[in-house]
C-alpha cells in the first residue's frame, strides 16, 4: 500500500494561508496551543512529586509511576514520601531530588497543622498565586482546573456533534414525517429546564457514586445537541436541493454515497468555524455551573469553585484576580480565534458599498 | 440618426481607468475606456462576462465596491461637470436624480422590508419634495406609467409579492422617477423570459420616447442591442475593440472579436445543427494579460506586431476599431444576407421539408414514450402541512424521442420544463403517467430496480458550478459513473477519464485539479465528460449552455452536436432561448403551464408557428439584424401560477384571438397541416 499524503483541497489550503494572515487570531491560537500542551504535562510542571530522584545510587523517576512511600527512601513512614520533605533531608548527603517549578500538587493542603486560611503569594516558597481558604496552591488548581475544562469541552464538543450531526443530517435528508415528528420532540425537549435537572440529578446521585465529570458531561450534553441539528438540517437540507446531488442520484448513486462523499463534507467544512464559540460556550458552561456549586464534586480543581471561594473572600483578593483573569484571558484567546477563521473561511469578504 | 450628431452629448466618458484591489494584486478591470451619448439616444455595450461592462456602469455611478474599487484616471461627464472629481455627498444628489440606474436582479435592488410605494416615495422626498402624501401622489402616478396595473393597490405591497417583471417595472420606476438626463441599464432584462423582457424593452423605448434620456444598455445578448441601440460599443477584457452606429457594427465588423460574436450566434434564420463558428479559447485572466492586443490568444490573424498596442482606428467617421490588420480583413461574410435569404425561403409556400428520417419511413421504436406524464406538487399549508392544492408543474404530457433524435423543449420560467425533465430521469418522481424507456415502464420502478437503466438514462445540468461536487477533484468527478456502477479496476477507469476528458477537448491534467480552477464553459465539459461517460442513449440537457457566454456557448453546442453524431445520442433540450434550441433539434415542443401547446418539426415550428403562443415567443426574440426590426407581438400580463390555472385554455389569460369558448373548453393537442404538427389550439389562425 502507498502512503497517501493528505490530498488537501487547494480551497482548504487557501483558508488556512488566509488564517495564518489574520495575526491577531493566530497570535492567539499560538498562545492558546501552547497552554494546552503545557496543561497536558501538567504533572512536570506543577506537582509535588519529584521529576528525578537520586538515591543510593538509583534513579527513580515518581512523576507517572507507582507510589513511593517514605521507606523507600530511607524515611521512617509508610505513606507517600513527601518530596519536598525528602529535598531537605537530602541536603548535604550525596542524594539529591529534583522538583517541579511549582511543587504542589492541587489537592493537597501545603500547610498541614496550619490554619486554613487563605495566604498570598509567597515565591519564596513557590505559592506564585497564592493559595486558596484550605491551603490549595492557586495556580496548580488553576492549571488542572483548565485541564479539566479541556477535556470537558472536547468530549462536549465530540458529543454534540455526533449526535446533532448524525440526527440533523438524517432530518434534512429524509425530510417528511420523520423531519417533523424530531422537530417536535426537539421542541419539546428544549422546554424542560436545564438547570433545575442539574439540581435534580446531584440531589439524587447516589453518594457512592457522586457527580463527576462524566454524569455532568452527560447531562449537559442531553441539553445542547439541539442547536447542532437547527444547523445540520437546514444545512443539509439546502445541500441536497443542489445541482451535484442531483447528479449524484442521476448516476445511480447510493443514499450512504450521497451523503457521506457528497453532502458530509460540504456541510461540515462550516462546522470548523463554529468550533471556537462552542468551546467557549462549554468552559463558560463549566465554570457557572462550578461556581453555582452543581458541578464537579470537591476536591476537583476547577474555575468555577475557585471564583466562588474568590467572592466569598474578597478580603483575599489574589484568588478571584487570578480565577477571573484566567478565564478572561482564556475567553478572548478562543473568540479571537473564533473570528479569525470565520473571517479566513467566510467567502464573503468584508466589502462596503460607497 | 443624422440630428442627433449636432447636440452636444449629455453623458461623456473619456479614458476611464478603473482598478481593483485583490489578493491577486492590482487588476485593471476599465482600461481606458471612452464613449460618449447624446439625449434621447440608446448606447449599447456589448460583451461577454468579466469584460468590464458593470464596472463601467459602477464607475459611472461611482457605486464601486469599497476599499477594492477605485477610479485610477480619466472624466466621466455629465452636461460638462466631472463626476469623478465630486464628493460623495454631491454624487448622491445626482444620483437617483438625474442619474437613473437599472439592475439586473430587480430583486436584489429593492428592499424587502418596505413596501414599493414607500421605496418609490423615498426617491421623490430625497430629490424633489418634503410633502409625503405628494411623494406617494407622484409614486403611484409613477407606477402607472410603467405599466403596473391598480398602481394604488400595488404601492401597498412588498417587493415579493409581484412578479419579476413587474419588480423590474418598479426599479424602472425608481429609475426614472426623477426625469433623469441619463439612464444606466445593466443587463435589465437578463433574468426575465423573453416575452416579458419584450414588455420591458417596449417599455424602455416608449418611456425614452417621452422623457428624453438617454439610455447606456449593458447586455451580452446581441439581438437586444440590435433592437434597441443607437450605438454600440464592444468591450473585450476591459478595453474597447470597436465602437459606432449599430447598423455600422452589424454590417461591417471590423474588428475579429466582433466578427467572431456575431459568428457565432445560432440564427433562427441559419440551417439546423450545422458546426457553429467560434472563437476559440477563453478570455484571458485580468491577472495576466498579454502586452498588445488582447484579443491575441484568440485571434485567426494575429501577428508579430499584434504584441503591441493597436491604436483606435477610425474606420468610417463615427465608428473606431482597435486592430493592427483592420484594413487586411476579408471582408465581412454578411450573417445578416444569409439570414435574408433564408427569409425569402421562409416566405415562400413550402411543404414540410425537415420532417425527422424517424418519423417518416416505417415508425422504428422510440426510445423514450411518455404518456400522461403528470408531476404535481402538493402545496403545504397549516401547522400539519396538510396538502391543500397541488402545483400542477407536469400536467399530462405526451412525447416520443427516437433514438439519435434531439427533442427540443422551450417555455418560460416555471412552466414546467425542468420538472418533467427531472421526471425522466427520476429525480422526481412523477405523480400519474407512464415512462416508457426501451421498453420498460421507469414509473412504478425504485431506486435499486432503477439502477441498471440509470447507465442509459443522463442528464447534463445548467449552472456548471452548482452540478460539480466543488470537493471532488475532476478526476473523481468524472469516474463517479464508472464506480457507482463498478465498472472496470482502478487502473481502467483511470484510462477511461483520460479517454473522456480528451472527448470533450480538456487537457489530460484536468483530471487532478478541482473544479473551481475551471471557466464556465470548461465546468460545463466536465459535466458532460461525466454524463457520457456511461456510454447513455438519451441525455436530458437543461438548459446546458443558458449560463455560459456566447462565444462559448457555440463551444458547447458543437461539442453536444459532435457527440451526437459519434455516440448516436438522443437529447431531450430544454432551454428558453428558442434560437438555440432549433439550431440543435429535430423537433421542437413548446411548453405552457405544464402542458405542451404545440409540438413539430424545427423548421415547421420555426416557419409556420400554428399557436398564438408560439408566434408571440418567436416574434419576442430579438434578432441579431438592426436593419430587420420587427414587430414584436408583445404578450399581456405574468405567467399564470401553476397552483390555481386558469380555466379552459389555460393560455386565455394572455391570449390576444381568446374568446369565450376558450375560457369554458380545454383544447386538446390535435395535428394540424404538415405531417406530425400538432397544436393546442380550438381554432387554426
Ligand atoms: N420540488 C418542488 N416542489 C413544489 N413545486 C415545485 C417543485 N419543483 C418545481 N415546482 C414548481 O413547478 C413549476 C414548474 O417548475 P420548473 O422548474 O419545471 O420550471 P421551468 O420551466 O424549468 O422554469 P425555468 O425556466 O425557470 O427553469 C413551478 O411553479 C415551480 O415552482
Ligand atoms: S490586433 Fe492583431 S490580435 Fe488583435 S484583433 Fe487585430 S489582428 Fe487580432
Ligand atoms: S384556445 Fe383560445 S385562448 Fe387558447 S390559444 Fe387558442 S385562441 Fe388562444
Ligand atoms: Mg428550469
Amino acid at each position: 500500500m502507498k502512503l497517501r499524503l493528505p490530498h488537501l483541497n487547494p480551497l482548504t489550503r487557501k483558508k488556512f494561508r488566509r488564517f495564518r494572515q489574520i495575526r491577531r487570531g493566530y497570535v492567539a491560537f499560538l498562545i492558546l496551543s501552547g497552554l494546552v500542551v503545557l496543561s497536558l504535562v501538567a504533572e512536570l510542571l506543577v506537582n509535588n512529586r519529584a521529576l528525578v530522584v537520586r538515591y543510593e545510587g538509583q534513579w527513580f523517576f515518581p512523576t507517572y509511576g507507582a507510589i513511593h512511600t517514605g521507606r523507600d527512601f530511607g524515611l521512617p513512614y509508610e505513606y507517600e514520601v513527601n518530596y519536598r520533605d525528602l529535598k531537605a533531608a537530602f541536603a548535604g548527603t550525596d542524594h539529591w531530588v529534583l522538583l517541579p517549578p511549582v511543587p504542589y500538587n492541587p489537592i493537597e493542603n501545603c500547610y498541614r497543622g496550619e490554619t486554613f486560611r487563605p495566604r498570598p503569594p509567597d515565591w519564596a516558597k513557590g505559592h506564585y498565586l497564592g493559595t486558596d481558604q484550605i491551603n490549595r496552591d492557586i495556580l496548580a488548581r488553576l492549571l488542572y482546573g483548565f485541564r479539566n475544562a479541556l477535556i470537558f469541552s472536547s468530549c462536549f464538543i465530540g458529543l454534540t456533534y455526533l449526535i446533532g450531526i448524525t440526527l440533523g443530517c438524517l432530518m434534512g435528508y429524509f425530510g417528511g414525517w420523520f423531519d417533523l415528528l424530531v422537530q417536535r420532540l426537539i421542541e419539546i425537549w428544549s422546554n424542560i429546564p436545564f438547570l433545575f435537572v442539574v439540581i435534580i440529578v446531584a440531589s439524587v446521585i447516589p453518594t457512592g457514586i457522586g457527580m463527576n465529570l462524566w454524569i455532568l458531561l452527560g447531562i449537559v450534553v442531553l441539553f445542547s445537541w439541539t442547536s447542532m441539528t437547527y444547523y445540520m438540517r437546514s444545512a443539509t437540507y439546502r445541500e441536497k436541493a443542489r445541482d451535484y446531488v442531483h447528479a449524484a442520484q442521476v448516476l445511480g448513486a447510493s443514499t450512504p454515497r450521497i451523503i457521506f462523499l457528497h453532502i458530509l463534507p460540504n456541510t461540515l467544512s462550516t462546522l470548523v468555524t463554529f468550533i471556537p464559540f462552542t468551546v467557549a460556550g462549554a468552559i463558560s458552561a463549566l465554570t457557572a455551573l462550578d461556581f453555582l456549586g452543581f458541578g464537579l464534586p470537591p476536591p476537583t480543581p476547577s474555575w468555577g469553585e475557585l471564583l466562588r471561594q474568590g467572592t466569598s473572600n474578597l478580603s483575599a483578593p489574589w484568588i478571584v484576580a487570578s480565577a477571573f483573569s484566567a478565564l478572561v484571558i482564556v475567553l478572548m484567546l478562543v473568540t479571537f480565534i473564533g473570528e479569525a477563521i470565520r473571517e479566513a473561511f467566510d467567502p464573503k469578504k468584508f466589502t462596503t458599498y460607497q | 440618426m443624422p440630428e442627433s450628431a449636432a447636440t452636444p452629448p449629455v453623458l461623456e466618458v473619456r479614458d476611464l481607468v478603473t482598478t481593483f484591489d485583490t489578493d491577486a494584486g492590482r487588476l485593471t478591470a476599465v482600461d481606458g475606456v471612452s464613449f460618449a451619448v447624446g439625449r434621447g439616444r440608446t448606447l449599447g455595450i456589448v460583451g461577454e462576462s468579466g469584460c468590464g461592462k458593470s464596472v463601467t456602469a459602477l464607475s459611472i455611478m461611482r457605486l464601486l465596491p469599497q476599499p477594492m474599487g477605485r477610479i485610477q484616471g480619466g472624466q466621466v461627464l455629465l452636461d460638462g461637470v466631472d463626476l469623478t472629481q465630486l464628493s460623495p455627498a454631491e454624487m448622491q444628489r445626482i444620483r437617483g436624480d438625474r442619474m437613473g440606474m437599472i439592475f439586473q436582479e430587480p430583486m436584489t435592488a429593492l428592499n424587502p422590508v418596505h413596501t414599493i410605494g414607500r421605496q418609490l416615495s423615498e426617491v421623490f422626498l430625497l430629490h424633489r419634495t418634503r410633502d409625503k402624501r405628494e411623494a406617494l401622489r407622484l409614486s403611484v402616478e409613477m407606477l402607472a406609467k410603467v405599466g403596473i396595473p391598480s398602481p394604488e393597490i400595488r404601492a401597498g405591497e412588498y417587493p415579493h409579492q409581484l412578479s419579476g417583471g413587474m419588480r423590474q417595472r418598479v426599479v424602472i420606476a425608481m429609475a426614472l422617477a426623477c426625469r433623469p438626463d441619463v439612464v444606466i441599464a445593466d443587463e435589465p432584462t437578463t433574468a426575465l423570459d423573453v416575452t416579458i423582457q419584450a414588455q420591458i424593452l417596449e417599455l424602455m423605448q416608449s418611456l425614452q420616447h417621452e422623457l428624453g434620456m438617454a439610455i447606456v444598455l449593458i447586455t451580452h445578448d446581441l439581438g437586444v442591442i440590435a433592437d434597441m441601440c443607437d450605438d454600440v460599443v464592444v468591450m473585450y477584457a476591459g478595453r474597447i475593440a470597436e465602437a459606432g452606429p449599430v447598423q455600422r457594427i452589424f454590417a461591417a465588423p471590423s474588428h475579429p472579436y466582433t466578427r467572431g460574436l456575431l459568428n457565432s450566434i445560432p440564427r433562427l434564420t441559419n440551417p439546423r445543427k450545422q458546426r457553429l463558428n467560434t472563437i476559440e479559447g477563453m478570455v484571458p485572466s485580468l491577472a495576466d494579460l498579454p502586452t498588445g492586443c488582447r484579443f491575441q490568444n484568440r485571434c485567426p490573424w494575429r501577428t508579430e506586431i499584434c504584441a503591441t498596442q493597436p491604436p483606435l482606428i477610425h474606420v468610417d467617421e463615427a465608428h473606431t476599431v482597435a486592430c493592427h490588420h483592420t484594413k487586411d480583413l476579408p471582408p465581412p461574410v454578411d450573417e445578416s444576407v444569409n439570414a435574408h435569404q433564408a427569409r425569402a425561403d421562409a416566405a415562400a409556400p413550402q411543404a414540410a421539408v425537415a420532417v425527422p428520417a424517424a418519423a417518416a419511413g416505417s415508425t422504428p421504436a422510440p426510445l423514450l414514450d411518455v404518456q400522461d406524464l403528470c408531476m404535481h406538487f402538493p402545496v403545504k399549508e397549516g401547522i400539519f402541512q396538510r396538502a391543500k392544492h397541488a402545483c400542477r408543474a407536469v400536467d399530462g404530457i405526451n412525447l416520443t424521442v427516437m433514438p439519435g433524435e434531439t427533442i427540443g423543449l422551450v417555455g418560460e420560467s416555471g412552466c414546467g420544463k425542468s420538472t418533467l425533465g427531472k421526471c425522466i430521469v427520476r429525480l422526481n418522481h412523477p405523480t400519474a403517467g407512464r415512462l416508457i424507456f426501451e421498453g420498460t415502464d421507469l414509473v412504478p420502478l425504485r431506486q435499486r430496480t432503477l439502477k441498471p437503466h440509470r447507465r442509459h438514462l443522463q442528464m447534463i445540468f445548467q449552472d456548471p458550478v452548482e452540478s460539480l461536487n466543488a470537493r471532488h477533484t475532476v478526476g473523481d468527478i468524472i469516474a463517479e459513473p464508472l464506480v457507482i456502477h463498478r465498472l472496470g479496476d482502478a487502473a481502467w477507469r483511470h484510462r477511461r477519464v483520460h479517454e473522456l476528458l480528451a472527448k470533450v477537448g480538456l487537457p489530460a491534467n484536468a483530471a487532478e485539479r478541482y473544479p473551481f480552477e475551471f471557466s464556465g464553459g470548461q465546468r460545463q465539459r466536465i459535466g458532460i465528460a461525466r454524463a457520457i461517460a456511461l456510454e447513455p442513449k438519451l441525455i436530458v440537457c437543461d438548459e446546458p449552455v443558458s449560463a455560459l457566454d456566447v462565444s462559448i456557448q457555440s463551444q458547447v453546442l458543437n461539442l453536444l452536436l459532435e457527440l451526437q453524431r459519434e455516440m448516436g445520442l438522443s437529447y431531450l433540450f430544454i432551454a428558453h432561448n428558442l434560437a438555440v434550441v432549433k439550431h440543435v433539434s429535430d423537433r421542437i415542443a413548446i411548453m405552457y403551464l405544464g402542458r405542451i401547446v404545440e409540438f413539430a418539426s424545427a423548421d415547421v415550428i420555426y416557419r409556420n408557428p400554428r399557436h398564438p403562443y408560439t408566434r408571440a415567443l418567436i416574434s419576442a426574440i430579438p434578432q441579431p439584424d438592426p436593419l430587420h426590426r420587427q414587430q414584436r407581438i408583445v404578450l399581456q400580463g405574468d405567467v399564470p401560477s401553476p397552483i390555481h390555472p386558469p380555466s379552459g385554455c389555460t393560455f386565455h389569460t394572455r391570449c390576444p384571438h381568446a374568446t369565450d369558448r376558450c375560457r369554458r373548453e380545454t383544447p386538446v393537442l390535435r395535428s394540424a397541416g404538415d405531417t406530425g404538427h400538432q397544436v393546442s389550439c380550438h381554432y387554426d389562425l
